[in-house]
């Protein structure tokens, strides 16, 4: 049976050799996309571990001076203190919050600025990781309003646990201990900036698990610091809260509106209230990933269904010019399953070939550094899939190849099942 | 003779349905993704409202001042645009263009206490010429106004809308950061995608509170930098080369007039598409590359379809050796034959270039939100609720064209293979076919 199938499709050369080109083409690029994808969705598996959900900023601002209702008086800074003070305790004080955190230059998930921080090695102080750092006030409990987990990945990690407010106390990444102490806890451990003043050091106060900047990225160093609010820098705070329940849009309204009217104090107003799982949302989305994603998807829909129209176009005349042949076999006693196998197995045989120069020159590209790994750092600590080249480029041969054999076997069924129908008597009249 | 080719092409069409519909829906599929490209790129390349000139403009985005062991990158400041731009003796008319960052303005509604976020752009009196906005009511704000720094803007008809409810605003204040406006004019929204004027609300430049402070307190050096964008409108396409080189003189004295700093604007001004191409990376373009890898993509898009098709039409050819054998044994040429397959094919490939521009429409409809942005990164996103184009502005005999010339291109591509083999068989053999 296989070696006669062979016969065939070699004998029947000239028309398979468009099939055989087209499936080459659309292999090769098919499994670009299905490289891509793989990282991809390889990425989105790794968890962050926090939580956005029920979490919303609290935007205020102060009156600027053109306002009917500004006041010198209220804008000096004892007042400007006091009056934060006052802001912050009034959205604490409301039934609904659960938890609230005050950061500082958006250290927040979904930020679109992004702060580094490098810090040396402890066992080779001329190389460094850069972090990205966060900067905290030490009023309630960020950690608790994010529910970032604990480097096990299953407690929600707690600030107010460590009475954090020691500006020479950092909080790092579980991907930061491992890079440092590889063996060992980094809590209580030392560690140096690459740019400070002599003598500034940090002791890790903490350890929480891994977080991603983007959901389509690895996790990356991340490092947090605490800074005492003063009047200088309250401008340039941050308000996140966790409501204890998830709001409907009315429960949401009414609590802004009654926001405005609780918030206006002092020179203090409130602008607005965003849920971070729209600004994490956007943020994902302006990073662009999501619609190359996309693009990709549809590209690989569209690659798969030429596949599916050439196969099926031109299995459907074969099998209309190949009647007498499948007469003959039928009535030597060949069954309809029989005759559509034969045709099934001629198409996946032909795939099974042209897969070998597709992997030739897919190893080009592969070779020639052309293939994109979507968020690649050189920094990674534990292990990483796609970082294993080889084991890599089989695995995705291997779900190419499956997909298109499942886009040809769909593609066949009509004219097989056609061919199967064919009955001996009415296939030899035509002879 | 054509006739007479259609006629027996629409027969066989008639007679092997499932290999036309087949053949149609796979030359329509494979059309409308190339369409679908040709559409992005035309809706922001092509004229549309407001920016009807965009044939004719030219684009300074970006520049860049170095200076001993450093450099600043930005866009220009107005001090540029007065030496370099204004100035210019051929253009017909120049504007800058503030661009005020996101998140900066918010309008106090007197309906409900909610602060509204705007999109503000702050011009001058030459925007409304190198525009062409459509005034619901009133007027642009004069030269006068903008001489003076008058308080005054023009929004957007939703704005309006929004702010006001449904009567007449001409005349009314607005709160903009808590300081009053009066509006002089509303205009027909905006497009997202006609990204030049795209706003909600535009104030004279002069009447901006701390316009610029930021990048002086910066250094002394950065003194041609800045936040405007300028535009420069050439009075014909022809011209347009005239003005450019102008601009580029003026912009070569600009640079010589100081021996500390080095000012550059990478080879603009720019043309609509090499803006759009250059959005990429603004400074390391290069135009050459880019429009390589789009022309690949482009043909790997058309490719692919032609291959498969040109393996059914080559099926096709083999059933059909005995008629091709009794054409020729009746004397008929091999380039006869040639363009009857050719012309057959030309009305399958209509056909389904007719069904591919209504799949692209589809799609491009379906992803309005989102398939305009194909291949840029940390992208600007669109506030909701906003036309990101106005569909009609597709219908039109120039996108037609296009899809014309690309079914041409694709049918070329697919027929001419099969048509020449065929064609070139032996008599004897072809006539032996059956």
């Amino acid at each position: 049976m296989f070696s006669l199938i062979i016969k065939q499709i070699v004998n029947r050369g000239k028309s398979n050799f468009w099939l055989g080109f087209e499936l080459l083409l659309v292999f090769c690029l098919v499994w670009y996309i299905v490289d891509y994808l793989f990282v991809l969705s390889y990425n989105y598996r790794i968890p962050s571990h926090l939580n956005v959900e029920n979490v919303y900023r609290i935007d205020i601002q102060t009156l600027p001076e053109a306002h009917p209702e500004y006041s010198v008086i209220e804008n000096d800074s004892m007042n400007l203190m006091e009056n934060f003070y006052r802001v912050v305790n009034r959205i604490k004080q409301h039934p609904e919050i659960e938890a609230f955190a005050v950061s500082f230059n958006q250290s927040y998930p979904g930020a679109g600025s992004y702060n580094g921080r490098q810090y040396r090695y402890p066992q080779d102080s001329s190389k460094f990781v850069q972090t990205q750092s966060f900067l905290i006030a030490p009023l309630g409990d960020y950690f608790q309003v994010f529910r970032h987990m604990g480097k096990d990945g299953r407690n929600v990690f707690s600030m107010e646990d460590h009475e954090w407010n020691d500006p020479n106390e950092i909080i790092i990444s579980k991907m930061v201990e491992d890079l440092f102490f590889p063996e060992e806890s980094a809590l209580g451990k030392i560690i140096l900036p690459v740019k400070g003043i002599e003598g500034e050091e940090y002791k890790v106060k903490g350890v929480i698990g891994d977080i991603k900047r983007f959901d389509s990225h690895r996790p990356a160093p991340v490092s947090f610091s605490v800074k005492r609010i003063d009047a200088e820098n309250v401008r340039n705070t941050e308000i996140s809260v966790r409501f204890k329940r998830k709001l409907n849009s009315v429960e949401l309204t009414s609590f802004k509106q009654e926001m405005f009217r609780e918030l206006r104090i002092g020179n203090y107003f409130l602008k607005n209230i965003v849920s971070y799982r729209k600004i994490v949302d956007d943020f994902n989305l302006a990073e662009g990933t999501i619609i190359m994603s996309r693009t990709h998807i549809s590209l690989m829909f569209f690659f798969l269904l030429n596949i599916l129209l050439c196969v099926m176009g031109t299995f459907w005349y074969r099998v209309n010019s190949r009647r007498a042949e499948i007469g003959v076999r039928r009535a030597m006693g060949a069954t309809k399953e029989k005759v559509r196998h034969m045709f099934v197995a001629e198409g996946l045989i032909i795939l099974t070939v042209i897969m070998i120069p597709a992997v030739l020159i897919e190893a080009q590209f592969v070779y020639a550094g052309l293939i994109h790994t979507v968020g690649y750092t050189d920094i990674t600590a534990g292990f990483y899939l796609p970082d294993y080249q080889m084991l890599r480029f089989v695995l995705t041969n291997l779900i190419t190849w499956f997909l298109i054999a499942f886009v040809i076997l769909l593609s066949i069924w009509y004219p097989a099942y056609l061919a199967g129908r064919i009955t001996p008597v009415e296939a030899l009249r035509d002879e | 003779m054509i006739k007479l080719y259609f006629k027996q092409a629409w027969m066989l069409m008639k007679q092997n349905r499932f290999y036309s519909f087949i053949y149609i829906v796979g030359t329509g599929l494979s059309i409308s993704m190339v369409m679908v490209l040709a559409i992005v790129f035309y809706v922001r390349i092509a004229d549309t409202y407001p920016e009807n000139n965009r044939s004719r403009m030219l684009i300074v985005k970006n520049a860049r001042v170095r200076v001993p062991d450093n450099y600043f990158s930005s866009s220009l400041s107005l001090k540029t645009v007065e030496t370099c731009f204004y100035s210019l003796e051929k253009a017909e008319a120049v504007s800058a263009v503030y661009e005020v960052w996101e998140n900066q303005f918010f309008i106090q509604s007197l309906r409900n206490r909610e602060q509204i976020p705007v999109k503000l752009k702050c011009v001058d009196s030459g925007f409304w010429k190198v525009f062409s906005f459509k005034f619901r009511e009133g007027a642009p704000f004069t030269e006068e106004d903008m001489e003076s720094g008058i308080k005054t803007v023009v929004i957007t008809e939703t704005l309006s809308r929004q702010v006001f409810g449904h009567k007449e605003t001409v005349g009314e204040y607005l709160s903009v950061n808590f300081v009053p406006y009066r509006i002089c004019g509303v205009v027909k929204d905006v497009p997202f995608l006609s990204s030049h004027a795209y706003a909600n609300i535009w104030m004279p430049y002069t009447a901006y509170p701390d316009l610029e402070t930021w990048w002086k307190s910066w250094s002394n050096d950065t003194e041609p930098l800045g936040n405007f964008v300028c535009y420069i409108l050439s009075p014909s396409v022809q011209m347009l080369s005239q003005v450019r080189s102008e601009a580029v003189e003026n912009i070569h004295k600009y640079d010589a007039s100081s021996d500390r700093i080095e000012f550059d604007v990478f080879d603009q001004p720019d043309s609509q598409w090499q803006f759009l191409l250059r959005s990429h990376d603004p400074y390391t373009y290069n135009f050459r590359k880019l429009l390589l890898i789009y022309g690949i993509i482009f043909f790997i898009l058309l490719f692919i379809p032609a291959v498969s098709l040109t393996g059914l039409t080559d099926s096709q050819m083999e059933v059909r050796l005995a008629e091709m054998g009794v054409r020729r044994s009746f004397g008929a040429s091999r380039s006869i034959l040639m363009k009857q397959v050719i012309i057959e094919n030309l009305l399958y490939t209509l056909l389904g270039g007719v069904t591919g521009l209504f799949i692209s429409y589809v799609i491009v409809w379906g992803a309005r939100q989102w398939i305009f942005y194909i291949g840029s990164s940390f992208l600007e996103l669109s506030p909701e609720n906003i036309d990101m184009f106005s569909p009609l502005s597709l219908i039109n005999y120039k996108v037609l064209i296009i899809a014309f010339l690309i079914c041409l291109i694709f049918n070329l591509m697919a027929a001419v293979i099969p048509a020449w083999r065929f064609s070139s068989r032996e008599i004897v053999e072809s006539l032996n076919a059956k």
